[in-house]
């Protein structure tokens, strides 16, 4: 399955794909798409992102086609 | 079209005469309102060479193609007219409740050309449209003004009301137009326009209905829009506190994709000034002039713009006409000197250039300054940029104790930048020289001062680094309003999923490092264009840009534009007329530029200060090192769009493609 991500600039890219997905094994958590990003202390950086715009803690099973999305500031503008 | 009123009012203050003008179906079609329908409007009717503070010139007051058509976040009005400040196309855009009030009154604008003998208001109402006498108002500030018509308002209904201060009054090339007790159209100089034209207020209160074609459609579209907005809430740990290390973060060597709607939570809480000390340490901030950095304006001063220690103060949240983010407050402004108990919140443009700009860290002094500008009618990017000229020119002895009346104008110096700022609203003594911006304020004082007035095409640029957003740059550079930061720039496009829609767009959907914005590429070049075109729809409907920055797979800018004009044109189809909004900004330009050659009112400015790209670059801070390849980025720009290279005219064969009429 793919999962659209937004992910914060400490995030390992080389998981990401040209649209911004990335690939992971059915029934995948959260938690485990953090691990693939090389995202560090991840129950912590769970509060700093949504699931399809809702709350989810690391145990939170994805779904395809799901958009994980980290709190971000607009840098500028 | 659908959604428009299919008319305009056009006012001639010197007759005090009115005629409503029909607009064709097909004008709606190439330009759609607001600033592409005032644009075309326009280049007919100022003349060629006209003094922008003449009756030739026309100002425009502009309701968008998407207002009051039930869509969401589309309620901005604009104003258009020849500028004093740059010698070119002019325009501001200001949210609050007054362009659905234009459409209201039964116009898609109204016009006003001439000069009226005396001052006057423009009055709609149940009893239809007239001139009343102001001259009871005239000499009063904005705020004063909008509370006086109010007062005196015997009308059903509560009019929504324009006003300007006593610094457009007085003609100050950097005074803007009121609305809501200081919320601003605040850029082109268009205050000074107005007061030109002894036109005090405008006071509408309409009850005409907005149709559009499809209105369940746009309401089931607006309906899905509040509720993502609406459920949209911040993790506690986003506190003031955190801003600067999240700044940092975001001031890294890569370039992240971001969710735009999530940060449209953080607008909710705070409203722009949640940048006050994350652009410090990621750069975008300028400081000292554009001179400095945040080693000049550390942590220990920047806490005082925390943005929770503002947040403190706001008494009641602001939402502008159809929006459900509300990033704008009312803030309790006990203690801080100002005129009055309560005052707008300061936007993070206002704390910057009353803040690391000036080197000033006292919180209630950027406060009263927002007072004084929001009064006055001065605009606070201006303003702000305006007093950090003549700090440095007093530094440098430019300018002396004896020319600033006794004031030493030293950084960071409260009362200093205070007294200066009053001077220039009441145009008194060395504020006189300096009220109209720094391009003509470098002029009047020769001996080199023209190197430290920062601004681009003869307006001062917003708080935004082009150095650290290389588009900002160009956009400031290039467009035929300059010095401008809401036009295009990186961060814009790389939130906003336009290449989701638009074919030519560049696809930014994964992480990319920051060292290819620095790059004069095809790639840098489509992005600026397709940003500048984007900004065009969105001054042409009313669009607010924070809502662009949601994303367009939230806020569904094209499907509202389909339900509320029944036009199925294609995002590519939209765009054109982006592109043909831009393209006709820019000829009015490029012919009153030529045509006012050697004439008083004559601008003709540089590019941009090289501070703005960084040549030299800055020695120290985020910036460090970091200089804009802006000669050769604008060339790409023009040359994309179709302009002549060196001048920026839209070549004749551009101008025929787009059905724009070719002046000789």
């Amino acid at each position: 399955m793919k999962v659209r991500v937004y992910v914060p600039p400490f995030a390992d890219p080389r998981a990401i794909d040209d649209d911004g997905f990335v690939e992971l094994a059915d029934g995948a958590t959260l938690g485990a798409l953090l691990k693939r990003l090389r995202i560090p202390l991840r129950p912590l950086a769970a509060t700093f992102c949504l699931v399809n715009y809702e709350r989810a803690g690391v145990g939170h099973r994805l779904a395809d086609g799901d958009t994980v999305s980290f709190f971000s500031l607009l840098p500028g503008g | 079209m659908r959604g428009m009123m299919g008319k305009v009012l056009i006012v001639d203050l010197t007759t005090g005469t009115m005629e409503e003008k029909a607009i064709p179906e097909e004008t709606y079609r190439d330009y759609l309102g607001g600033v592409g329908l005032a644009v075309r409007l326009l280049t007919d009717m100022i003349p060629v060479g006209a003094d922008p503070l003449g009756p030739g010139n026309a100002l425009a007051f502009m309701s968008g193609l998407l207002t009051g058509s039930g869509s969401m976040m589309t309620g901005r009005w604009m104003v258009c007219c020849k500028s004093p400040l740059t010698g070119g196309w002019g325009d501001a855009n200001c949210g609050g409740t007054f362009s659905p009030e234009i459409k209201r009154c039964g116009w898609d604008g109204i016009i006003f050309r001439g000069v009226s003998p005396k001052p006057v208001a423009f009055v709609a109402d149940e009893n239809g449209p007239r001139l009343v006498d102001a001259s009871a108002w005239w000499g009063m500030d904005a705020i004063e003004s909008e509370d006086a018509i109010k007062a005196s308002w015997s009308g059903k209904k509560k009019p929504a009301i324009a006003t300007i201060g006593q610094a457009a009054e007085k003609l100050s090339l950097i005074s803007g137009i009121s609305n809501d007790g200081g919320r601003y159209a605040a850029r082109s100089g268009v205050g000074a326009v107005m007061g030109s034209k002894r036109l005090k207020a405008l006071a509408l209160a309409g009850s005409k209905p907005i149709v559009c074609a499809d209105p369940a459609r746009v309401r089931d579209l607006s309906k899905a829009f509040a509720a993502k907005i609406g459920k949209l809430k911040l993790p506690k740990v986003f506190t003031g506190a955190f801003m600067p290390l999240l700044g940092k973060m975001l001031g890294l060597k890569v370039v992240v994709p971001v969710d735009g709607i999530l940060a449209s939570a953080i607008l909710k809480k705070w409203g722009t000034i949640y940048n006050n000390t994350a652009g410090l340490v990621n750069g975008d901030s300028p400081v000292r002039n554009w001179g400095g950095s945040v080693k000049d304006y550390g942590a220990s001063r920047y806490r005082s713009v925390n943005p929770d220690r503002l947040r403190e103060r706001e008494s009641k949240k602001y939402n502008c006409f159809s929006c459900p983010i509300g990033c704008g407050g009312i803030c309790d402004a006990t203690g801080t000197g100002a005129a009055g108990k309560h005052m707008h919140k300061p936007e993070y443009e206002t704390c910057c250039a009353f803040g690391a700009l000036v080197l000033n860290d006292d919180l209630d002094t950027i406060m009263l300054c927002n007072d004084i500008c929001n009064r006055s009618g001065l605009d606070t990017i201006s303003a702000g940029t305006v007093v950090a000229f003549a700090l440095e020119c007093y530094e440098r002895g430019v300018i002396t104790k004896e020319d600033a009346d006794g004031l030493e104008l030293r950084w960071g110096d409260s009362g200093a930048i205070v007294e200066l700022l009053r001077m220039m609203a009441e145009r008194r003594g060395l504020g006189d020289l300096l009220a109209d911006g720094v391009a003509i304020a470098a002029k009047r004082l020769g001996k080199g001062a023209e190197e430290l007035a920062v601004h681009a095409g003869g307006q001062e640029p917003g708080m935004h680094d082009g150095r650290m957003d290389p588009m900002m740059a160009v956009s400031f550079a290039a467009d035929p309003t300059p010095g401008r930061h809401t036009i295009s720039a990186g961060v814009y496009y790389n939130v906003s999923h336009l290449w989701e829609y638009v074919s030519w767009a560049p696809k930014v959907t994964k992480p990319y490092p920051k060292s290819k914005e620095y790059a004069a590429s095809d790639e840098e070049t489509l992005k600026s264009v397709a940003g500048a075109c984007m900004k065009q729809l969105l001054d042409a409907t009313g669009g607010c840009l924070f809502a662009l920055t949601t994303g367009l797979q939230h806020w569904r800018f094209f499907d509202w534009l389909a339900a509320a004009t029944g036009d199925a044109r294609t995002p590519d189809e939209w765009m054109e007329a982006g592109r043909r909004i831009q393209t006709a900004r820019a000829a009015f330009g490029a012919r009153e530029r030529l045509a006012d050659e050697g004439k008083a009112w004559s601008r003709n400015y540089s590019l941009a200060n090289p501070r703005i790209y960084g040549d030299p670059p800055l020695r120290e801070g985020p910036l460090a090192g970091k200089t804009v390849p802006l000669a050769e980025m604008v060339v790409r720009y023009r040359r994309e769009f179709g302009w002549d290279e060196d001048s920026g005219a839209p070549r004749p064969e551009t101008m025929r493609t787009l059905g724009l009429s070719v002046h000789s």
